[in-house]
């Protein structure tokens, strides 16, 4: 009898020990203090974000500049590596595949992509090309990462997903920063930014960055060529104009020298050109906001940006202007009513020409070369308050019209129920649509050529077959009807759960069906006609959890699972790529010490399936695990150690869809030292 | 089995209270801040025309967390009042509160906020070095894990507020 009580007293006073963070008795202690006590008492806020919820009613995740600095990520697709439910794959050292609910690729197009305002998705093939997205990382805020449909809200494209990445005000980014490092993959680094003030209202920073990463292994063994460099530079000024009006104009520039392993499709012997090949890359954009606020419930915002990129490889040349001007209120109607609306206007300029490989031979054909495009449109959303502090309602719509596909409707319903401060349940049903690309409507390639068979019976045989791909002026949009839900809670104060759940239905996805054969006597091509005839539907689970499991310990883990289920008009089983079917990710972040932080960060991805040039692969799935160690011996001075991709000495991510030889990607380490002053 | 139990116990128990030894003398601080600010309101006089009865209305502008800490001060007794904790989810509405808290916000909605209160009897309590500057009148802010107090005197006197000297004397104070 005395032991059981023993043993119960222990278990109790060793749950205490372990329980959460804040409890009523930390509360019922403060309110007794005095407040000569309560301003000499130490404070931690180290439980705030495992206990914070969000508020959206949508699968919304952000990354801090906290959790990028300790993940050790040198890019921002290696940070959205952070969030749940994305896919991220190195496709080599300066191609990334990264989508959300499937349909990834190097060419992923239902993803929007937004920096500080500003569109990185390109009209050209209808995606990022994320070697050119970059930013000086110390100084991003956060990335908002909304996993689903946010048409309603930022237009065409973000079919399964947004990304917002925020960069910080000038104000909080002044004096000087320096960092430098280098490594094994990362080989050398280096960035500056000065923030400084001008006058009592206006703040600014300007920064440079630059780099050399080396290179992979290719899968069939060697050194894969894949090096690349970049020097990037840039400004943010914000000025409060009057106590009602802030301006804020920034700007980037960037040049890239790349390096590649390519093949290409011949149609003479040996049928395949493989060689090292160059890209060159280098644009810029200007961006001005202007925002007046009103009174706290109304304001608005005009935005206007400029941006460009040109792309100068081996295969195809490609430079692109954009304008962009955005106009946006916010405003309360009634008291129970918050009335977002806007309008934009985007115009476009290409120019898109196929270039001579080595050997003379081309690949890539644009029917028209350059073409001016336009888009208008408008959205109006109403977040209704149904009961107040627990029940909110926002319907809202985007109307859209572009060149290439028309008129676009894209509305969307949500619904948020906050029962109890510890508790959130959303659902939504939204459309959204992923627009034509220029080179889905005027582009055609070829895509692979089957080498001539000889057949039993000589002198008769196959010729060579050249398979091509052909753009289609009458491609339309892809659509989606998702269906979402969502449930957040803090259940103990130190521990945060998120789950969502989706179902997507697909209708007119790409597909590339064969067309009638032609033979000229030399060869037979085949003709791939893009077509909308591709349907299908995709389910899964999302799981983000928080654990401040002690004041300098916190656990991040994430797990996300996908089904994807395609079929053709008429056929059960097309050969398409699918996304990995399960994510998982577990982070722990300790500081040990004031001065010393120590992460480490393991990540499981399951097999995923790509279709290309080369012919249909399984990926294996691969676990691999990042670790960092930072130590701050001065004020200001930050010095740390990374290692990336440390369970295995190379690991293959994703096979680029064309083009790119299948690369490894080789383990890394190194080492930075980050000065500010 | 039992043998066992004991065994570990006492060795996982001081693992357990070695663990947490920091957290002895750090409270959370959204805890202290909710508690500084019930000691705020008891140090602050209202006018007449504030038109205070059996409640101060305090109101909350803040997420979740915030709002959890507060709940800790709902109807605690201040003077012959009992203190009462409004979730605000909208910055509207500002005159049933005799006093609003806000965690955090833009900055150019916040200053919107102090343009519409002015000379307003209500008593603005926030976070961060700028709040006080800019126009509120307590500013709470963290410096090195510790809360300082900034209070804003010209703002508070032109709402006809009175804050006892007691506060004043552990605050830095802004404007005079």
């Amino acid at each position: 009898m005395k032991n059981k009580k023993t043993i119960l007293f222990y278990l109790s006073i060793t749950a205490l020990c372990f329980s959460s963070l804040v409890d009523a008795d930390e509360q019922n202690e403060a309110l007794n203090l005095s407040v000569e006590d309560l301003l000499n008492v130490e404070v931690t806020s180290v439980a705030k974000k495992a206990q914070s919820l969000n508020d959206a009613p949508a699968a919304a995740f952000v990354i801090s500049n906290e959790d990028i600095k300790r993940s050790g990520a040198t890019s921002i697709p290696d940070a959205l590596r952070l969030a749940p439910g994305l896919d991220v794959a190195k496709i080599d050292a300066n191609k990334w595949a990264v989508s959300s609910r499937g349909f990834n690729g190097r060419f992923a197009n239902k993803l929007l992509v937004l920096i500080d305002g500003r569109n990185a998705y390109t009209r050209s093939f209808a995606g990022v090309y994320w070697e050119n997205q970059d930013v000086m990382m110390e100084d991003v805020d956060r990335i908002e990462v909304i996993r689903g449909p946010g048409a309603a809200l930022w237009g065409a494209n973000a079919v399964n997903g947004v990304i917002n990445i925020i960069t910080k005000s000038s104000a909080q980014t002044q004096g000087a920063l320096l960092n430098a490092g280098g490594g094994t993959q990362e080989q050398g680094f280096g960035s500056f930014r000065y923030g400084t003030k001008f006058g009592e209202d206006t703040t600014a920073r300007a920064y440079i960055k630059g780099f050399e990463r080396g290179q992979n292994t290719l899968a069939s063994g060697g050194n894969a060529g894949d090096n690349w460099n970049k020097v990037q530079g840039g400004f943010r000024l914000d000025s409060k104009l009057s106590l009602q009006d802030a301006l804020t104009v920034q700007g980037d520039m960037y040049q890239s020298q790349i390096n590649q392993s390519s093949y290409y499709p011949q149609l003479t012997p040996p049928y395949q050109l493989t060689e090292q090949d160059k890209a060159h890359t280098y644009g810029g954009n200007l961006l001005g906001r202007l925002q007046h606020t009103f009174s706290p419930t109304s304001d608005y915002s005009l935005q206007f940006y400029y941006d460009t990129y040109t792309r100068n490889e081996v295969p195809i040349y490609e430079r692109r202007h954009t304008l962009d001007v955005d106009f946006q209120h916010r405003f309360t109607l009634l008291d129970w009513h918050e009335i977002i609306w806007g309008a934009s206007y985007r115009y476009g300029h290409d120019h898109i020409v196929g270039n001579t490989l080595s050997n003379g031979s081309a690949v890539f054909n644009v029917n028209i070369g350059s073409v001016n495009d336009q888009l208008g449109s408008a959205f109006i959303q109403d977040e209704m308050t149904l009961i107040d502090n627990k029940l909110w309602l926002t319907i809202g719509s985007r109307f859209e019209h572009n060149d290439y596909s028309g008129f676009e409707g894209q509305p969307s319903a949500r619904i948020l129920w906050a029962p109890h401060n510890q508790h959130r349940f959303w659902a939504s049903v939204s459309r959204a649509v992923r627009t034509p690309s220029r080179i889905e409507q005027h582009g055609s390639a070829l895509g692979a050529v089957q080498p001539p068979q000889v057949l039993p019976f000589p002198p008769f045989g196959i010729p060579p077959v050249a398979i091509m791909p052909q753009g289609n002026p009458n491609y339309r949009s892809e659509e989606v009807i998702a269906y979402e839900a969502g449930y957040r809670t803090t259940f103990s104060q130190s521990v945060s759960l998120d789950i969502t759940g989706f179902y997507n239905d697909y209708r007119d996805l790409r597909n590339s069906p064969l067309g009638t054969p032609t033979f000229n006597g030399f060869y037979i091509t085949q003709p791939l006609n893009v077509t909308n005839t591709l349907h299908g539907k995709t389910y899964g689970i999302e799981i983000a959890t928080v654990w401040q499991m002690l004041d300098w310990w916190r656990w991040d883990a994430n797990y996300s699972w996908l089904h994807t289920q395609l079929h053709k008009d008429g056929i059960s089983d097309p050969n398409t790529a699918i996304s990995p079917q399960q994510h998982a990710s577990l982070r722990g972040a300790l500081s040990p010490h004031q001065d010393v932080d120590l992460d480490f960060w393991f990540r499981y991805v399951d097999s995923n399936f790509t279709v290309g040039s080369l012919g249909d692969t399984t990926v294996k799935a691969y676990v691999t695990l990042d670790l960092r160690a930072a130590w701050r011996p001065y004020k200001g001075i930050e010095l740390s150690l990374v290692g990336q991709n440390l369970a295995a000495q190379k690991h293959l991510e994703y096979l680029g869809e064309t083009q790119v030889l299948p690369t490894a990607i080789n383990r890394g380490l190194y080492g930075k030292i980050s000065w500010s002053f | 089995m039992k043998r066992q139990i004991r065994k570990w116990l006492p060795s996982l128990l001081s693992l357990g209270l070695l663990l947490n030894s920091p957290l002895v003398q750090a409270l959370e601080e959204q805890t202290v801040l909710a508690a500084l600010a019930l000691n705020i309101v008891r140090f602050t006089t209202w006018p007449a025309e504030a038109g205070i009865k059996e409640s101060i209305n305090f109101c909350v502008v803040g997420d979740n967390v915030v709002q959890q800490a507060f709940a800790s001060i709902d109807s605690k007794a201040v003077g012959n009042q009992a203190l009462k904790i409004i979730n605000l989810s909208r910055l509207s509405n500002f005159e049933q509160c005799h006093v609003l808290y806000i965690s955090e916000l833009k900055q150019n909605v916040l200053l919107q906020v102090f343009v519409e209160l002015k000379k307003h009897p209500l008593l603005t309590i926030g976070e961060g070095a700028d709040f006080a500057v800019q126009g509120g009148m307590v500013g709470l802010e963290n410096v090195n894990d510790k809360i300082n107090l900034h209070i804003n005197l010209p703002v508070v006197r032109e709402s006809n507020l009175n804050i006892s000297s007691r506060l004043l004397k552990l605050a830095k104070i802004i404007g005079n």
